[in-house]
């Protein structure tokens, strides 16, 4: 019997990577390394008692596997394991009782993770198969691609059972091998690999790790998942490619990397806030997705990436149903970096970069401004500002994109963290430093400064106790100049300032020069000198403690309490300038503002995971409660004794009459809710989620305070299936997936269901003069109460599959389908009742997103080199099916320029926020092609002159108005892309990203038509000055030309905004390999980068990436009054580990 | 886990939140302080209006002023000059929301404070009341003025409720019963006392039911008001103002608006004054648009601030008219109109002078009553005389505009009465008369004038005495409307007609102005408000 057996194991072969799957999902640690430690962690911590007498090693094997998670390996032609033996044990670790078992023999064992490895006393564990003719002997060694040797890798003739694994230097020695065989090697995280024995006796491989892991663990909310028995649409960002960008924010580095989610920035500033938007626009109220850092509700602004491990994004709303009310515009999860066990390892990244605004607008210079202007008053009926003796002697006059500069903005980064750990506990800590200037911007007024630091403990001190903790704290220092709306908006003041306006002039008090031409000029720059002077303080202080109980096998209750604190104050000076008469003013003043938000969060759940026969089942109750509260003061005082931005401080000021306060605190805003999941899983073949969870708002009324949130998503691994085993030499994994789920958004005011007395604007002032005049108090209701308001819907459908074929290749795609309804808007009521403002809030309107992902990945290591490319494209389309009023439309507001008419708005059969407003069908050429625009005889455009726009007269009814107008574009792009590319050699590493978008406008206006002098783009020299000479650019007036050429908002002002941007380019050498082999460190890479290097647009502003609303609306995007670009950074750094 | 289960038992209570900074209405009209707020709300509904306030609108419609603006601005003063159709849905919103805004505050404190505890003071009670109806009359009457025939709302009503037009006759019925128990309730000395001043009297309660008589028996042809105001009642009570109420005109016209009063080198008289009956209280401080007549931004001159003429947005030029229409030895005629060239301001003002000069439909003439003031040449700043000369810097001038808009004075209470004894006293009706322009003649009158009977003629010449004492006070369209009864408008083309040679009849940048017929005078409903209720009520005609 002994003879006849020629498998390793007890029975059969069976591949490591079957016993690992049934290991708790949490414990998976996929790096080797992790697993020497887990695997120490669970044999020093797991203690057996039994007892066995006179059976055999095999049963005694049998019996420890039955009663822990232990599995064994050996080769049973060297251990003999019919030998009878009798033994007791009480409470004694794995070591002991091997020991026991194994006393008396020389035999050594080696464990990995919960898999014994039992060698001989040579640590061989070679074995023979002694059934063929022709056969041969092997021996070689299995590596990593670091060269480490790996113990425990399956070698297996092809197509048998018949094999051996690797012994703890990693050296395998298999006979019996029949002609012709292939050697299959494999082990857990690293791609199965085999190779053709033909005359080879020795055969060394290196393994590769998986890295399109089917095999990684995602998180999936409340707890982690394989990625491979994920039901639901999500993706994972690692860290190795977040730092890749060496972005401050963490939303710029994840640009570009995961399919269907966009992320524009709002502006180029430092530290300005983003855009993101999860699969397509679902809300007029927004579509910002949930981030939750560690489990606690937070921004992505608080987290420095280099301290995140990875990032998770929810996209479909069955993944994110679990977070049910607020999860509508899908979850983003981070998980920060936590310790591991061994020693030690300390790691500094620092790098020292230059920043440039990558493109300047060619304005008109002095000569060229001045004609135009000339040549706008004749045109407008009025005579010349300007003789030709004053053109001629203009020259350039001032370019004030150039004077804004600020040239080789620096940008530092110093990042040390340590880790390490034990088997008791672990931890990681870091350390950060960043700071960056603004490329626009004069003395420094925009820029950011951040320090901060992050702690991630763990403890594991008893079986049946695990404990954690997380914080992070953030300190940022930041001043910035305005980048808004139209009206504040330095950049819009520094494209379309005179050239007139002299920068300097030393015969000014103050030196800087002055507009001679009209009160409503002012010079930028000086304007910039006095007027942003504030100083934006943040402290951001976020952490979570986690206690997680096994009460009993497979039954855990974790309780993890989290709380986040932002504290932020803001000080600002304002001297007295006198700039143009309309720009000034008299008196010296000082504000002060604070703003707290406190928030605790409390996650209580419960989870019982069990595996029977191939039942896997998990499910997991559990509970959550939020507290969230917002305070507000500031000050405002005038006359400082000290008069300067230092001692800008309210004490200081003396003006009392001048003073103004306020302040409020908001209420508690609390939430309560609570969820449960089921999943199920057949074989790892058949797999299914249920999901459920019931969320209380207190931002809703008694009746509607209750939401249910369900979703129900399934799995299916076909290549597990028999009948595609035929493909397993192309197809290594392919599973579909489809889901179904439902989740909300609730509304950002509170109290809108509660009838209110409010007593702002409600005051009157009685009094016999107006000195003696006193402001009384009024009271009234505040505003028609929706007490049966609830929460916004989203009930989304997503079909897909992840794959891996050719060995190499990854493919995942995703068709999804949402529907987001019941929108919280407000509604017009009828003036008559009294209250039409505020309008009252109600539930609908509809938007449909549906769209298309492809995610496309290829590894591939050739000796020593290693490539790795990812890509992914996405394509959305947004419609909205219904407007909750008679009118069918939202309207937008005003935001490209004074009095301009509305540019976007939300309207049924067309994209939200789509760009409104005529077509133009050239340039009226002569008076005969104004008179030949005719509608039943009558002119279309009686007040058009030759050089004016031909409006189109869409709905021909013989006149131009609003009626006419139409959708000009949309904000949203059709299709996002990114690709990223990464190589390395030996020593050297390269990688590549790339970022784009297709299919959406921008709305441009750096100019008001209306402000006859501000200063126009070169663009303008192409203008229609006679028949034939411009059939795009109008000739020039004052914008008071009857025709309204530029003041009505026409496809003039749109312009396609598709780009493709090289986000990022690193190139790096690690200096151990060549240099310093006998330094204790591990590694010392090198490293140049640039970010922002190239960007392929047809759009001729400042930058394509415009993320920016116009100030007001939360449904529009893509709207350039005066954009701060983004800067092209060249850095240079260094990474030690050791 | 017990904890957790706790937790979930109060998970209501743990919702269940009130605000901080609000008052929930459960909590609210209980104590007398509760009632005065909520009086107080509804006077502070008397702030409000930009482009859209009632009174200046008036103006720009009536025989004053033409739509002015700058170059580029839209055409929507040159469209309320002319009785055109303005572009856009929501037009005029703001006039019919502010005025059934006010309504709704009347109506619920009128509906809360029997609940209030009063304790024995039923006296403020009353007068809480009758200032209540008042307000809540004076909305009414504004409205309907302006749109015709509107829905009457008496009480707090729901989203749902909708309600059609009422007759004109329903409507003054109700204005008129609130306006007299507001002139029976208030005693002849509440609100007398300086502290107080701002809110209703008797005497401004008597001097409204004088304006409405008037208004309705012109405009709707009727020699009563619906039963409930008989043309005697109505004289009686312009009467006891007169003879009882202690007001009286100032000695100096021009003293009664700020740059009036700077420019002519008298002393502002300040507010609340001997000769004002009910103004709109404004403050030099306070919040952006709240508390402060920014209407009056609009009126003065363009791009332009000499001292004290403020910089304003050049709305409503002066038709040359009205300047000609003054007697030289008038003293209202440079109190109330600013003539650049007699003026000798500059003449860069002038745009055939200077091209950059970015005025539409220039005239020569601004209005002066209600101007902001400037105190340094080329400077916005403008100045508060009253609070230690605190300055409103930069573009404070937009909004701290504190001069209060005088809704009802002496001068205007003597011309009412003037007219309603033209019939039964003409002794008195002269009387009334010689005093105004005694006034304004610094008792010097040079062609005095002499009423001799009811007749048009006489009628006219008190018309034409109202047209020159309260120019731009928001009066004069309304006098001309009255004397277009039963659908006669002559007196309004009359007036308003006005014909431009230099510019076609449609040409918006002219002066050509004709009245519509079609209108009736009367302004356009806002036709988002007319779809919200369903379409019950019918858009005014003409528009």
């Amino acid at each position: 019997m002994k003879k006849n057996r020629t498998s390793l194991y007890r029975e059969s072969f069976i591949p490591i990577r079957k016993y690992l799957r049934i290991m708790k999902l949490t414990f998976t640690l996929l790096l080797l390394g992790l697993m020497s430690f887990a695997s120490v962690t669970y044999s020093q911590a797991t203690k057996l008692t039994f007892e066995s007498k006179n059976s055999s090693i095999e049963s005694v094997f049998k019996q420890i596997e039955t009663l822990s998670e232990f599995k064994f390996a050996y080769n049973s032609t060297k251990l003999d394991v019919d030998k009878k033996i009798s033994i007791k044990v009480e409470n004694q670790t794995i070591d002991a009782i091997l020991d026991k078992i194994l006393g008396s023999a020389n035999f050594q064992y080696k464990i990995v993770d919960r898999y014994i490895i039992i060698t001989d006393e040579n640590g061989n564990n070679s074995g023979s198969i002694e059934n063929g003719q022709s056969s041969k002997k092997v021996t070689g060694k299995v590596t990593d691609t670091s060269g480490n040797s790996l113990p425990g890798v399956s070698v297996v003739i092809k197509g048998t059972t018949n094999g051996i694994i690797t012994d703890s230097d990693g050296k395998y020695s298999l006979s019996g091998i029949p002609e012709n065989a292939t050697l299959q090697f494999s082990f857990v995280g690293m791609k199965m690999q085999d190779v053709k024995v033909g005359n080879q006796t020795s055969i060394d491989v290196t393994l590769t790790e998986e890295t399109i892991g089917i095999d990684e663990v995602v998180a999936i909310g409340y707890a982690v998942q394989k990625k491979k028995l994920v039901t639901g649409a999500t993706s994972q960002v690692k860290n190795e490619e977040l730092v890749k960008n060496h972005s401050v924010r963490l939303e710029s580095a994840i640009q570009g990397m995961t399919p269907g989610m966009s992320i524009t920035q709002k502006s180029g500033q430092p530290g300005a806030d983003f855009n993101i938007i999860i699969r397509g626009m679902g809300s007029i109220n927004g579509s910002n997705p949930l981030i939750l850092i560690d489990g606690v509700p937070g921004s992505l602004n608080s987290i420095n990436p280099q301290d995140v491990e990875t990032i998770d994004i929810l996209k479909d709303a069955a993944s994110a149903a679990i977070y049910g009310s607020r999860a509508a515009g899908g979850v983003i999860l981070v998980t920060t970096k936590k310790g591991s066990k061994g020693e030690m390892q300390v790691t500094y990244d620092g790098y020292y970069g230059i920043a440039n605004a990558y493109r300047k607008l060619p304005m008109l210079n002095a000569k060229e401004y001045a004609s135009i202007m000339n040549e706008a008053a004749v045109n407008s009926g009025q005579l010349p500002s300007f003789t030709i003796g004053q053109i001629n002697s203009f020259g350039k006059g001032t370019d004030w994109q150039q004077e804004s500069y600020n040239k080789n903005a620096p940008t530092t980064s110093h990042y040390i963290s340590l880790t390490g750990g034990n088997e008791k506990s672990s931890y990681a800590v870091s350390l950060s430093y960043r700071k960056q200037e603004g490329i626009i911007s004069i003395e420094n007024k925009s820029q950011r400064e951040n320090m901060g630091f992050h702690m991630s403990t763990q403890q594991n001190g008893k079986k049946w106790l695990k404990t954690g903790q997380n914080i992070t704290y953030n300190h940022t220092n930041s001043g910035s100049i305005d980048d808004g709306n139209q009206w504040v908006n330095n950049q819009r003041g520094i494209l379309t300032s005179s050239p007139l306006i002299p920068l300097y002039d030393p015969s000014q008090e103050d030196g800087y020069g002055r507009s001679s031409f009209s009160a409503n000029q002012t010079n930028p720059i000086a304007s910039m000198h006095y007027k942003y002077n504030s100083k934006n303080k943040s402290d951001n202080l976020m952490g979570n403690v986690f206690a997680e109980l096994e009460i009993i096998k497979g039954l855990k209750f974790k309780s993890d309490f989290g709380m986040n604190l932002d504290i932020s104050t803001t000080q600002t000076y304002s001297p007295i300038y006198d700039l143009s008469p309309n720009d000034k003013t008299t008196a010296t003043s000082a504000t002060q503002g604070m703003y707290r938000t406190f928030s605790y969060n409390w996650d209580n759940t419960l989870t019982y995971q069990k595996l029977f026969n191939k039942h896997d089942i998990m499910v997991m109750l559990g509970q959550n409660a939020q507290d969230m509260r917002y305070t507000f003061v500031q000050g405002v005082k005038s006359d400082l004794i000290i008069a300067d931005f230092e001692h800008a401080v309210l004490n200081n000021a003396t003006n009392l009459t001048s003073a103004q306060t306020t302040g409020t605190v908001e209420p508690q805003d609390t939430r309560f809710s609570v969820f449960g999941r089921l999943s199920y899983s057949y074989d790892d073949k058949y797999l299914a989620t249920v999901t459920l969870r019931r969320d209380g708002s207190s931002r809703f009324g008694p009746d509607n305070r209750f939401g249910y949130f369900p979703s129900v998503s399934a799995g299916w691994v076909i290549s597990q299936e028999k009948f595609l085993q035929s493909a397993t030499s192309w197809l290594d994994f392919l599973k579909i997936r489809a889901s179904w789920g439902q989740n909300g958004r609730e509304p950002y005011d509170r109290y809108i269901f509660m009838p209110t007395i409010t007593t702002t604007d409600r005051g009157y002032y009685f009094g016999p003069d107006e000195s003696n005049a006193t402001f009384y108090n009024g009271a009234s209701p505040e505003r028609i109460p929706s007490p049966g308001l609830k929460w916004e819907a989203a009930t989304e459908t997503n079909v897909g599959f992840d794959s891996r074929f050719l060995g190499d290749f990854s493919l995942t795609i995703d068709l999804y389908n949402r529907t987001s309804k019941d929108w919280i808007v407000q509604v017009p009521v009828k003036a008559i009742t009294g209250i039409s403002s505020p309008m009252p809030y109600i539930n609908g309107g509809n938007v449909i997103n549906k769209g298309i992902e492809f995610e496309l990945g290829y590894t591939k290591t050739i000796q020593d080199w290693k490539f790795n490319v990812k890509g992914n494209i996405a394509y959305n389309k947004n419609k909205v099916t219904d407007i909750p009023n008679d009118e069918k439309i939202i309207h937008g507001s005003s935001s490209l320029f004074n009095q301009a008419a509305e540019v976007c708005r939300v309207q049924e059969g067309y994209p939200i926020g789509y760009f409104w407003g005529y077509k133009t069908g050239g340039i009226f050429q002569t008076k005969q092609e104004i008179d030949n625009y005719i509608h039943n005889g009558s002119l279309i455009q009686p007040d058009a002159k030759p050089g004016d726009v031909k409006f189109v007269d869409l709905n021909h009814d013989g006149k131009i108005d609003d009626l006419d107008k139409t959708i000009l574009g949309k904000g949203m792009p059709d299709y996002i892309y990114g690709l990223s590319l990464s190589a390395s050699y030996k020593g050297f590493d390269f990688s590549l990203n790339l970022q784009g978008q297709i299919g959406n406008q921008i709305v441009q206006s750096y100019r008001d038509p209306g402000n006859w002098y501000a200063n126009y783009s070169t663009e303008i020299l192409g203008r229609w000055t006679g028949p034939g000479t411009s059939n795009k650019i109008p000739r020039v007036t004052f914008g008071n030309d009857p025709n309204q050429n530029m003041s009505k908002i026409s496809d003039l002002y749109v312009q396609d905004a598709d780009f493709l941007r090289v986000k990022s380019i690193n190139i790096g050498y690690d200096l151990k390999k060549l240099l310093l082999s006998n330094v204790p460190i591990q590694q010392c890479r090198v490293y140049l980068s640039g970010t922002n290097l190239l960007t392929f647009t047809k759009y001729n502003g400042l930058d394509p990436e415009v993320g920016f609303s116009g100030g007001y609306d939360n449904f529009s995007s893509g709207i350039d009054v005066g954009f701060y670009p983004t800067p092209r950074t060249y850095l240079i750094g260094i990474n030690v580990t050791f | 886990m017990i904890i957790i289960l706790s937790f979930v038992g109060c998970s209501k209570d743990f919702l269940d939140k009130s605000p901080i900074d609000r008052i929930a209405i459960s909590n609210f009209y209980k104590t007398p302080k509760d009632a005065e707020q909520a009086l107080v709300a509804i006077y502070g509904n008397l702030y409000g209006g930009d482009a859209d306030f009632i009174p200046l609108m008036a103006e720009l419609a009536s025989d004053n002023c033409f739509g002015g603006a700058g170059k580029g601005d839209g055409y929507g003063f040159q469209q309320i000059d002319r009785f055109q159709t303005q572009a856009g849905d929501n037009v005029n919103s703001g006039p019919w929301s502010r005025g059934y805004s006010g309504i709704f505050r009347a109506n619920v404190l009128l509906e809360n404070i029997d609940k209030v505890d009063w304790g024995n003071d039923t006296e403020t009670k009353a007068r809480y009341i009758a200032e209540a109806r008042f307000l809540r009359a004076y909305f009414y009457f504004n409205m309907t003025r302006f749109f015709g025939e509107i829905p009457l709302v008496t009480k707090v009503i729901k989203p749902e409720d909708n309600f059609p037009k009422s007759t004109a006759e329903e409507i003054y019925k109700y204005i008129v019963e609130d306006l007299k128990f507001a002139a029976e309730n208030l005693k002849p000395t509440d609100n007398m006392a300086t502290a107080q001043n701002g809110h209703i009297t008797r005497w401004a309660a008597e001097a409204m039911l004088g304006r409405v008589f008037l208004f309705y028996s012109g405009y709707y042809a009727k020699p009563d008001v619906a039963g409930v105001l008989t043309l005697q009642e109505t004289r009686d009570y312009i009467d006891d103002i007169i003879t009882n109420s202690g007001y009286e005109l100032l000695p100096n016209f021009s003293s009664l608006w700020l740059v009036p009063a700077v420019s002519t080198s008298h002393i502002y008289a300040g507010e609340g004054n001997k000769e004002t009956l009910f103004a709109i209280k404004y403050k030099f401080e306070g919040s952006f648009f709240y508390g402060n007549g920014t209407w009056a931004r609009l009126i003065g001159p363009r791009n332009y601030a000499n001292p004290p003429y403020g910089q304003g947005w050049g709305i409503g030029t002066v038709s040359p008219k009205l300047w000609l229409a003054y007697n030289p030895a008038d003293s209202r005629r440079s109190a109330s109109i600013l003539s650049w060239n007699d003026e000798g301001q500059t003449p860069k003002y002038d745009p055939a002078l200077d091209a950059t000069f970015d005025q539409r439909q220039y005239t020569g003439y601004n209005w002066k009553k209600y101007m902001q003031r400037c105190v340094v040449a080329g400077s916005n700043d403008v100045v508060n005389p009253g609070i230690n000369g605190v300055v409103a810097p930069g573009w404070g001038w937009q909004y701290w505009i504190y001069q209060d808009f005088i809704e009802i004075r002496f001068a205007d209470v003597l011309l009412m009465g003037a007219e309603l004894n033209l019939g039964s006293d003409l002794g008195k009706a002269n009387a009334y008369l010689k005093r105004v322009r005694d006034r304004a003649f610094e008792n010097a009158d040079p062609s005095p004038v002499t009423l001799t009977g009811a007749d048009a003629e006489n009628r006219a010449k008190i018309f034409e005495e109202r047209k020159l004492e309260l120019a731009f006070e928001g009066i004069r369209y309304w006098d001309l409307l009255r004397q277009c009864g039963n659908g006669n408008f002559s007196a309004m083309h009359e007036a308003i007609d006005n014909v431009d040679p230099n510019h076609s009849a449609d040409d918006l940048e002219g002066f050509n102005v004709t009245f519509r017929d079609e209108t009736k005078g009367l302004f356009q409903i806002p036709n988002r408000e007319i779809s919200l209720m369903n379409n019950i009520i019918e858009q005014n005609s003409g528009y």
